[in-house]
Order: C-alpha cells, then structure tokens, then sequence
C-alpha cells in the first residue's frame, strides 16, 4: 500500500528521507534538507509536517522521542527500502538517458 | 484614543490573500492583529510594513475556536522556517513574517489543494443542511395530517426565511464553484492565483441576521396566537446569543466546544417541554 502510494517520490519527500537517515528533531529537517542539497531544494514548514504525518501513517518513519511540542523522527526499514528502491529507479534513468545520448553522438 | 478595536469581518478560506492584504492594510494604518474574539481585535501600534500569511491548515477542524494542539505542533515548524503564528480559528493559520528568507509555508500545488477542499467541503455542507431541512418545512407544512400548518403565518414565515437563506447559500456554492474553475485554469496554465474576491465587502453579516431572523420568527409566532412557541423561541434565541458570546470570548477547546454544543442542544430539546409544564 505505501509502496503502491510513494512508488516515485518528489524531491521534498526524497531529501526528507535522506535526512532520516539520523535521528532528527521535526523543525531541523528544513536545514537538514537545504544542507545536503547545497541549498538547491528548500522545504517550507507546511510540506515538511504534511510530509511528516503521512509517511508516519504509512510506517515508513517512526516518532522517536516527543518533548513538549517537539517530536524526533527516524526513518524505518520499510522507508530505508523504500529510498533505496527510488535511488536505484533514478540510477537506471539516469544510465538508460546516457546510453542513448551516447548512441546519438 | 482607542487601544484596541474589534472589526466584525468574514472571510471563507479561498479569500486567504484578501485576508492577509486586509491585516497588512491594518498595520500600515497602525492597527495590528492581536487575536480573534466575537470579530479581529487590533492593537494600536506604530504603523508598520508587515507581510501576513493566511495559510488554511487541513488537521484542524472547522469548529476550533483556537489553536489546538496539531496547530501548535505546526507553529514550532513555521517558527523555525520564519514565521510566527499570531492567531488560529477553524482552519485557518495566521502567520507573521519573522525573517526575510523566510521560506513560503506551503508550495503552490499544496496551497491550492488545501485552499480547495476546505472551502469545497464548508460550501457542500451548508449547502446540503440548508436544503435538507427546506424540504422538511415544507413537508411538516403540506402534510396532510397537519392542515393548520399550510395556513398558519408561523409556517408560512419559517418557510420564507429558509428559502432565502437557501437562496444566499446557493449564491455561495455557485460563486465558489465559478472561482473553482477559474483558479484550476490559472494553475493549470502555470499562472498565479489570487485567493479572494476583491469585490466581496466581507461583512460578517450572520450573528445579525440570525437576531432579525429569531425576532421575525418571535413576532410571527406572537401575530399567530401561539404564545407557547413565541416563548420558547425567544428563550432558543436568548440560549443561542449568550453561546454565540462566550464562543467568541471564552474560546473554548474542541472537546468543551463538543461538550458545550451537545449541553445546549439538550437544553433545546427539553425547552418546549419544560415551558408545556410550566404553562400548565
């Protein structure tokens, strides 16, 4: 079901992921994720806690620790999987693109 | 001079950019957003350029009456991103900008999408509750058991009144279902969409008119000698003016908005009764 839901991630979800890999508190993923993309993606708040409830919802992060209104969260086998299946998707796009550009030239 | 003023104003949630510009407007005439009460209350300020956010966030409720806690969980998130949360009602987030990076709340696509379904979903609702009680007047008014009723002013009045108010909110629908298929052309185009209506003068015109309404009803009720319902509609309407008050002042949680709302919808039900008794 989530699989079927996030087959393709955007790019937000993708670096949001990414920054998963740590244990992280919610409002430090917005640096995070400008920080591994070299301030090229940048999520604003609202997406950042859309993003965060659904993946939750589909167990594919988990709530670590809760302080007051702060939560930290941790990215799952099931998302680990999940990512990794995206990044070898995009590798193959990326050596399907260059194979027929080469042929081209 | 007044420290503070209360503005009684309406704004459905795809008018968030007519809202923002409205308190930006206010700021710049030294009057700034504190918080929601029965209408806006604003606090005399030095007049300022501040850039507001109308954001609608979709976990909240329409019924909230003030942040709750999912609401305020978000509010840390747009803090950090640079902006501070100065006031919740319903669905709606309003944000002041803290820092000039400050990077936009939601992306496009999100805005549209949550601007959408929740005023979508308050236009259908009140469309269906209008037309669903209309043709119950009108049934408990034709119906053959009840003959009395298709005479009586008393129905004939309580009829008039649901249809205009079924008319107004028919208005309503059609008016969001043109700027619905306008928007989706703009977005779809690659254009940006304007939430709101610049026409529109958004009185907040519903508490009065509900007190015009109950008053015709009471003198309806009175011209057709049905003194039992004259009083019971007059302390229906005195019950529901003092929750319409403390809703607004008191602003209470969801929980006790529910416990509230059940609590009076009992007292409602057990007044015709306690007033036959007493008339007895």
């Amino acid at each position: 079901m989530a699989r079927e839901k996030f087959k393709t991630l955007t790019e937000p979800m993708y670096y949001i992921l990414l920054a998963l890999f740590e244990e992280r508190r919610g409002i430090d993923i917005m640096d995070v994720v400008q920080q591994i993309s070299e301030k090229r993606v940048s999520v604003g708040p609202g997406t950042l806690y859309a993003m965060l409830q659904k993946f939750e919802d589909n167990d594919i992060i988990v709530t670590t620790r809760t302080e007051g209104r702060q939560k930290w969260y941790i990215i799952t086998e099931r998302g680990k999987q999940m990512l990794l299946g995206e990044m070898e998707r995009q590798r193959q796009m990326l050596q399907d693109g260059e194979h027929v550009l080469s042929k081209k030239q | 001079m007044a420290e503070e003023k209360t503005v009684h104003k309406h704004y459905h949630y795809n008018e968030t950019d007519d809202f923002a510009s409205y308190l930006e407007q206010m700021a710049k005439e030294g009057w700034e957003f504190e918080e929601w009460t029965s209408g806006l209350l604003f606090r005399k300020a030095k007049p300022a350029d501040v850039h507001y956010a109308v954001d609608i966030f979709p976990r909240a409720k329409n019924m909230d009456e003030r942040p709750e806690q999912d609401t305020l969980e978000f509010s840390e998130y747009c803090r950090a991103a640079g902006w501070r949360m100065v006031d919740s009602k319903g669905k709606f987030c309003i944000f002041r900008r803290i820092r000039d990076d400050a990077v936009p709340i939601v992306s496009d696509e999100e805005r549209f999408s949550n601007v959408t379904k929740a005023e979508a979903f308050q236009r259908i609702f009140m469309f269906a509750f209008m037309a669903v009680y209309l043709v119950l007047f009108l049934w408990i008014m034709f119906d053959v058991g009840f003959p009395d009723r298709t005479l009586s002013k008393y129905w004939h009045g309580i009829v008039l009144v649901w249809i205009v108010l079924s008319v107004m909110e028919t208005g309503k629908l059609i008016s969001f279902i043109r700027w619905r298929i306008m928007a989706g052309r703009q977005f779809s185009s690659g254009e940006k969409v304007y939430y709101g209506n610049h026409n529109r003068p958004h009185w907040s015109e519903g508490d009065l008119a509900g007190i015009l309404i109950g008053v015709f009803l009471i003198a309806l009720a009175i011209s057709d000698g049905a003194v039992y319902l004259a009083i019971m509609l007059a302390v229906v309407l005195a019950i529901v003016l003092i929750m319409r008050i403390y809703l607004g002042h008191g602003r209470p949680s969801r929980r006790n908005k529910i416990f509230i709302m059940i609590l009076i919808t009992i007292i409602v039900i057990a007044i015709p009764f306690m007033i036959h008794l007493m008339m007895k």
